[in-house]
């Protein structure tokens, strides 16, 4: 299922994880939305839209669908930065530092075709533990083929 | 109507971009905006049914879907949006009212209290086809009334 192989596949990312792996070893990585008491910088993904590719045979198995990253953060930097990160791991830079589109098998089994940074904003700041937080959104399609 | 947009660019239709460029300018822009206009409905009609589901809908937020459409001076371009208007809830009397622009973000994206619920994407990924197909369509049909099919 591609939401765990997200998950796996952020949680390794050694920039992602250097800002969001809390102590048990577990990522600050939730789908939906943050827990209660939780803790920054976290990120919060999910699916947002879809768009089916019909082939002869019916549903085809390569899936197009919309992702949102939220990241937050308890400043505006860090937030961003968060941010930054994702996008690398997801759309990885070459060795020009150009960023390219995502092809690889992830940790569950998924395989990504491409992806495509759609929407990168900032979110207006919350409300939230310990004062005002941050969060820099992400919606990023991702084609790929679900693992069974 | 909101900042946060996603612009859809249409291209390859060379045929139509060359008659549009042979019209004279008025008449040009309001084949444009003739064929936008239905085109950018649909969107709008989809976002509209879509931000009436949910819990706690007053369908104040879902009467609030405004279109826009401009035209260049002299340009074969026209732009159409769809977005919700900045109107406050008369209904709602509390010191800080949230417009219906604030209430949509707020429901597309979420907020760290309230989970996102997408109905702005899901609508225009849904009927992306559809209003390329009628603008298209339309504004094939208003160039072979001028010119002739």
């Amino acid at each position: 299922m591609i939401e765990s192989g997200l998950y796996q596949f952020l949680a390794a990312d050694g920039n992602v994880s250097g800002m969001v792996q809390a102590s048990g070893g577990q990522a600050r990585i939730y789908g939906v939305m943050l827990p209660k008491n939780y803790l920054l910088p976290a990120i919060v993904y999910m699916s947002a839209a879809s768009r089916t590719i019909e082939s002869l045979k019916g549903p085809n198995a390569l899936e197009m669908r919309r992702f949102q990253f939220d990241c937050y953060g308890q400043t505006y930097a860090q937030s961003r930065l968060l941010s930054r990160y994702v996008r690398n791991a997801l759309c990885p830079l070459d060795n020009n530092g150009e960023p390219t589109s995502l092809r690889a098998v992830l940790p569950d089994g998924s395989g990504v075709d491409a992806t495509q940074i759609l929407i990168d904003i900032d979110k207006p700041y919350q409300e939230g533990e310990g004062g005002y937080i941050f969060c820099a959104l992400l919606d990023v399609e991702i084609a790929f083929v679900n693992a069974n | 109507m909101a900042d946060n947009v996603v612009t859809v660019h249409i291209a390859g239709l060379d045929d139509l971009e060359r008659k549009l460029y042979e019209l004279p300018t008025k008449f040009a822009q309001q084949a444009m905006r003739r064929a936008i206009a239905p085109a950018i409905k649909i969107w709008k009609d989809e976002i509209h049914s879509q931000a009436l589901q949910g819990e706690y809908e007053t369908g104040f937020m879902a009467s609030q879907v405004a279109t826009k459409i401009t035209t260049k001076a002299r340009d074969e371009a026209g732009t159409g949006m769809v977005g919700f208007t900045t109107k406050q809830n008369p209904a709602r009397h509390e010191k800080h009212v949230p417009n219906a622009s604030n209430e949509a973000f707020w429901k597309e994206f979420g907020t760290v209290h309230q989970p996102a619920r997408p109905f702005i994407r899901p609508a225009f990924e849904a009927k992306a086809p559809a209003v390329l197909e009628t603008f298209t369509s339309m504004l094939k049909q208003i160039l072979n009334e001028v010119f002739g099919a």
